[in-house]
């Protein structure tokens, strides 16, 4: 068994009450605090696909930013292909997550102002890879998610599931090790969203560990694993 | 550095993208509150130009003034009676032996009555012509070339009695070209026969319009008001490129003040109250355009947060997305910018047609090509001084948050 892409152990994640009562991320006080992952552990291998599922505030979305390295955990570890993000600055996990990590969201978030060719090469920019090297891997990447004729279209001439898929190959630009997706397939119709879904199957089959949080039955029977949240725990029942 | 201006780039195609969705209402407001600061900044600026070079008689070209001590900047070349230099021809004859002059001259002016029997007041100005001079606004190639009738401080050379006169000058005496004139020292005082060489449009402007001027030699108006056995003028007038002249004048006489200047813009700086108006306007249009900018911008960035967020999320760094925000900003201020000098440009001219409308008064502002580039200077530190706030802004943009 190869090394897992992503591992989390023991995590919790608590939020204390901020005066304006707002959650904020401050880990000790006396302010009323909200346990939103309590011990949870899991880990993603490589080439596999795990859906977290849960009820509204069960803790996907926690536990999905901790292991994107987007948030740190306040009790336990997460290691994202090997490294503790909780060890590394915020500049230091921006790059982990620029080297590491694809990000889809339910919204597509793609910058309006830029074609799709242009959102895919973004993170291309960060890593610092010149605009002919730019070009060649997002026209590359969409075509593989089969938008090689919409290139120069900008978001508002994509329809929903065009977007989605612009987004997924935004994500595969660094070729990273981990993909992960927060309902990907909620803005989209079923049968858009089932077109999305075998994308994630494909980015699978290369190798790449995926994450997809989700409330939609259809996502997860596509995971090759469902873990599913009750309460920040574990719903093994 | 490719990278820095591939993100550039991101910044402004997310302006333009904007105005291209037509959804650029609130980066449309921002450019304007920008171009209208800058507008302010150049039509106060250019008022000061104005007011500065019409202060100065000489014209372009003429770098130094050299004045008695007792005379100030303010009556350069139109300091009729006061300290006077003397033995000026052999002064300046060193002067113009000097290589790096282009030309020096001394300037003696006089109020005396031009025309016939009643007569009329004009400025007379006595220089010693060499090609390309050109002194109280008008040319002095019309005038024979030298002092023929100084002849070695003798004054018993030829007596040219040439005259050049501005238009003012022309349209008061009901002279033109060819015209014969008696000029006369008032009070009864001796006359002198001139004839009218050129007419020339030009000469001394005020706010109250031109000054009557009229342009003859010096040996021959010192003849006329009897300052020739001391071979007098007000001043020295030196045209020259080479600013290592000024100790040289410093020493021509013992009491006497250099002054430098001419026609260009640069010689604002010699302008207390130009350079005080310019200053004062280029703060006003910095505070207003920064707080205009920062605050359109800001609510431009606040709307934006999730796409910053998706930056952050997606592995740009704190330094990129600032990069793409100040790109944002400069896109936005340097529109303003363009667009402000064009306001600029149109309150420059009319300011000048109220003014002469109202007042009679020829050109009160002006617009070198420089204020252009001072806009655009203005624009940018605009765009700089609002930038930290905007920064700061959208480094608020947390991923957790947003998305």
């Amino acid at each position: 068994m190869s090394d897992p892409a992503v591992a989390a152990r023991s995590v919790a994640r608590v939020y204390t009450r901020g005066s304006g009562g707002a959650l904020s991320g401050l880990r000790s006080g006396e302010r009323p605090t909200v346990r939103a992952l309590d011990g949870v552990s899991a880990a993603v291998e490589p080439g596999e696909i795990v859906a977290i599922a849960g009820p509204s505030g069960s803790g996907k979305s926690t536990l999905l930013h901790l292991l994107a390295a987007l948030d740190t955990p306040t009790e336990g570890v997460v290691e994202l292909d090997g490294v503790d993000t909780a060890s590394k600055t915020r500049a230091e996990r921006a790059r982990l997550r620029l080297e590491r990590v694809g990000m889809v969201f339910q919204q597509f978030h793609l910058l309006p102002s830029l074609s799709a060719r242009a959102n895919v090469a973004l993170p291309l920019i960060e890593l610092g890879a010149g605009k002919g090297e730019r070009r060649e891997r997002a026209e590359e990447l969409l075509e593989r998610v089969g938008l090689s004729d919409r290139a120069g279209h900008h978001p508002n001439e994509l329809s929903g599931g065009e977007q989605q898929r612009v987004a997924v190959a935004r994500a595969l630009a660094t070729d990273p090790a981990l993909v992960v997706a927060d309902e990907p397939t909620g803005e989209l119709d079923t049968e858009t969203g089932a077109r999305v879904l075998e994308l994630f199957d494909d980015v699978a089959a290369e190798g790449r560990a995926v994450v997809l949080a989700s409330h939609d039955d259809a996502t997860l029977n596509a995971a090759d694993r469902v873990l599913r949240l009750r309460d920040g725990r574990i719903d093994d029942g | 550095m490719g990278k820095r201006r591939s993100l550039a780039g991101v910044g402004v195609r997310r302006v333009v993208g904007r105005f291209k969705r037509g959804d650029g209402a609130r980066v449309a407001v921002s450019v304007a509150g920008v171009a209208a600061a800058v507008a302010l900044a150049l039509a106060a600026t250019g008022i000061g130009v104005g007011l500065a070079t019409q202060s100065t008689v000489a014209g372009e070209g003429v770098d130094y003034w050299v004045v008695p001590e007792s005379a100030s900047a303010s009556s350069l070349a139109v300091s009729t009676g006061g300290a006077r230099f003397g033995g000026v021809h052999a002064v300046n004859a060193d002067l113009n032996a000097d290589p790096r002059i282009e030309y020096a001259t001394p300037v003696s002016t006089e109020v005396l009555k031009a025309g016939g029997t009643s007569g009329e007041y004009v400025l007379v100005v006595g220089v010693v012509p060499e090609a390309g001079m050109n002194v109280a606004g008008l040319p002095a190639d019309p005038l024979t070339e030298g002092d023929l009738h100084y002849a070695n401080g003798t004054y018993n050379g030829t007596y040219t009695g040439e005259m050049v006169l501005s238009g003012s000058a022309a349209e008061l005496l009901n002279a033109t070209e060819g015209a014969s004139l008696s000029v006369a020292v008032p009070g009864g005082g001796p006359k002198r026969p001139f004839g009218v060489t050129a007419v020339r449009e030009g000469g001394i402007e005020t706010g109250a319009g031109g000054v009557p001027v009229a342009l003859v030699h010096l040996s021959e108006l010192q003849t006329l008001t009897g300052t020739a056995s001391e071979d007098t003028a007000d001043q020295f007038l030196v045209a020259t490129d080479d600013p290592g002249v000024e100790s040289t004048l410093a020493d021509l006489y013992p009491k006497s003040t250099v002054v430098s200047g001419g026609g260009d813009f640069a010689s604002l700086t010699d302008s207390t109250l130009s350079l005080a108006v310019a200053l004062a306007a280029a703060l006003v249009a910095l505070i207003v355009g920064t707080l205009f900018v920062a605050t359109t911008m800001g609510m431009e960035l606040a709307a934006d947060r999730a796409q910053f967020a998706t930056l952050a999320a997606i592995g740009l760094s704190r330094r990129s997305r600032g990069t793409v925000v100040v790109a944002q900003t400069l896109t936005v201020t340097l529109a303003g910018g363009v667009l402000g000098i064009a306001l600029g440009r149109i309150a420059v001219a009319a300011t000048n047609s109220v003014g002469q409308s109202l007042i009679g008064a020829g050109n009160v502002a002006a617009f070198p090509p420089a204020l252009a580039a001072y806009g655009l200077v203005v624009a940018v530190v605009i765009g700089l001084l609002s930038a930290p706030y905007l920064l700061w802004l959208s480094d608020r943009s947390d991923p957790l948050e947003h998305l």
